[in-house]
């Protein structure tokens, strides 16, 4: 019996040094839309939502799947953004060949360059905004033009 | 004689088993505190290198009439011949001119400020043409300053991080020569220093504006009085590990491929995080990142000399608020 006490005591206390807590941020608005090019679905294009003026939290980023749909999330791995307004910036990188960059490869030592023009992929020239509110559930599409007419 | 006889009877082996018990109890209660009190006194450590860095730039200020610049010669920003890159690719960075405020004069005595300290001198590969304006003139092997900035110096390391402190000697990010020493700290500097469009070389000298300029930059010449957001409120030195994933961490004593210094911008402690993986905490996601391993948040010293620990949590806009010497803002950190 004596024993048992003993481990049980032992177990116990050891549940209760491994503890501790995470806060969590509330009020995020789900972001997530769709992007063309000229009318086309873009797959792999990143989206990048940046905080202006005194709009909280740390923005986001989001990268189109084949159907060109995005989600957003932040630099933490939350996702949603804080209401507010932000710039955005749509960027696609592709390899000379078209292809392309993989998952997992670092863009600074990348062969891939912007194919999108700095009105859209550039943090300071971008005309892209978005004026997010608590209660949006727009779908945040950009139909992107590329050609010149 | 029986009395006697219970008096010395020994301990049975359950009661040997709660002595035993009870001793492991108070190990597993200790061990923990222990290993508090370590992070503690290396998160001090820590705080106090920044500090003696924030004020022998103060000292440096007050014996030039400028801070140091972030670094000078960038060979590997783009610029055309004609174009904004310095003529003299040193690859230097500015903590060489630090060394004499910090105790370091006989490390400085072997330093040649005219020759090169790192040999990149083109793009990191591809279309990154590089600095087209600029020559090297000799080599960092032959200078002997490759071997200065492969000298560990103390005040660089914060005991709080235990990663690699030895970049690859080869490469774009390397001497040429030498494995360089990687830093803890480093000057607050923009990511757009990087130069990477078109005449982007000198970005702080040529491009920034007063809405838009950190404290340091390539070339930068900042004086106290050009800190109109007050020095109380300005980012002056920040933190990183020295563990990179996209780039990498900048050594004390040289710049290569964009290694610019420390922008807060983008966040802090944004560790970086394979696609369908876990975030590797102490491996910055980007270089030119504001990072550190003690929990929470990352050191940073303010103009003024002050060291602030800012949470991870303060918003990206109130960061580059803070980091922008003159934009007019002054945003509280909490």
């Amino acid at each position: 019996m004596n024993r048992l006490f003993g481990a049980g005591l032992l177990v116990g206390l050891l549940a209760v040094l491994g503890c501790g807590g995470s806060k969590d941020e509330g009020g995020l608005v789900p972001v997530a839309g769709n992007i063309k090019v000229d009318g086309e679905t873009a797959p792999n294009a990143v989206v990048k939502y940046i905080p202006q003026g005194n709009t909280g939290g740390h923005g986001g980023t989001g990268t189109t799947d084949s159907t060109g749909r995005y989600e957003i999330t932040s630099p933490y791995g939350k996702k949603g953004l804080p209401p507010g307004q932000y710039k955005v910036t749509i960027s696609r990188r592709l390899n000379p060949d078209g292809s392309p960059p993989g998952p997992n490869e670092m863009p600074i030592e990348s062969n891939a360059r912007e194919t999108l023009p700095v009105k859209y992929a550039d943090q300071e020239k971008t005309e892209l905004k978005v004026d997010l509110s608590a209660d949006d559930k727009r779908s945040f599409d950009f139909d992107l033009k590329v050609k010149k007419k | 004689m029986p009395a006697a006889r219970s008096r010395f009877r020994g301990f049975t082996l359950i009661e040997l088993l709660v002595v035993i018990a009870i001793i492991a109890i108070l190990i597993g209660l200790l061990l923990p505190a222990v290993q508090k009190v370590r992070e503690a006194a290396a998160r001090m450590s820590c705080t106090n290198k920044l500090k003696q860095l924030a004020l022998a730039c103060h000292n440096y200020e007050n014996a030039n009439g400028k801070l140091p610049p972030a670094g000078k010669g960038y060979g590997w920003c783009s610029s055309t011949a004609g174009g904004t890159g310095d003529t003299n690719i040193l690859n230097m960075s500015g903590w060489v001119l630090v060394l004499p405020y910090i105790e370091q004069n006989a490390l400085y005595a072997k330093v040649n400020l005219n020759a090169p300290f790192g040999d990149q001198n083109t793009g990191y590969c591809c279309s990154y043409a590089g600095n087209a304006n600029g020559t090297l003139s000799g080599s960092s092997s032959s200078s002997g300053n490759a071997a200065v900035v492969a000298t560990p110096v103390s005040t660089f390391v914060c005991p709080s991080d235990n990663g690699p402190r030895t970049e690859s000697a080869g490469g774009a990010y390397g001497t040429g020569v030498a494995n360089g020493q990687l830093s803890n700290y480093d000057f607050i500097t923009s990511q757009s220093d990087s130069g990477l469009g078109a005449n982007g070389c000198n970005y702080w000298l040529k491009s920034a504006t007063t809405s838009t300029r950190y404290m340091f930059g390539e070339n930068s010449n900042t004086k106290f009085t050009d800190v109109t957001d007050g020095t109380s409120n300005t980012f002056m030195l920040g933190e990183q590990t020295v563990l990179t994933s996209n780039g990498e961490s900048n050594p004390w004593g040289y710049r290569g491929w964009v290694m610019t210094g420390v922008d807060p911008a983008p966040g802090i402690n944004v560790w970086y995080t394979p696609s369908g993986g876990t975030p590797q905490v102490g491996n910055l996601n980007s270089w030119g990142q504001a990072g550190s391993l003690h929990t929470g948040g990352c050191n940073f010293a303010m103009g003024d000399g002050s060291i602030r620990f800012v949470k991870a949590s303060t918003s990206t806009t109130t960061l580059s608020q803070t980091a922008r010497m003159s934009d007019g803002s002054v945003p509280t950190l909490d």
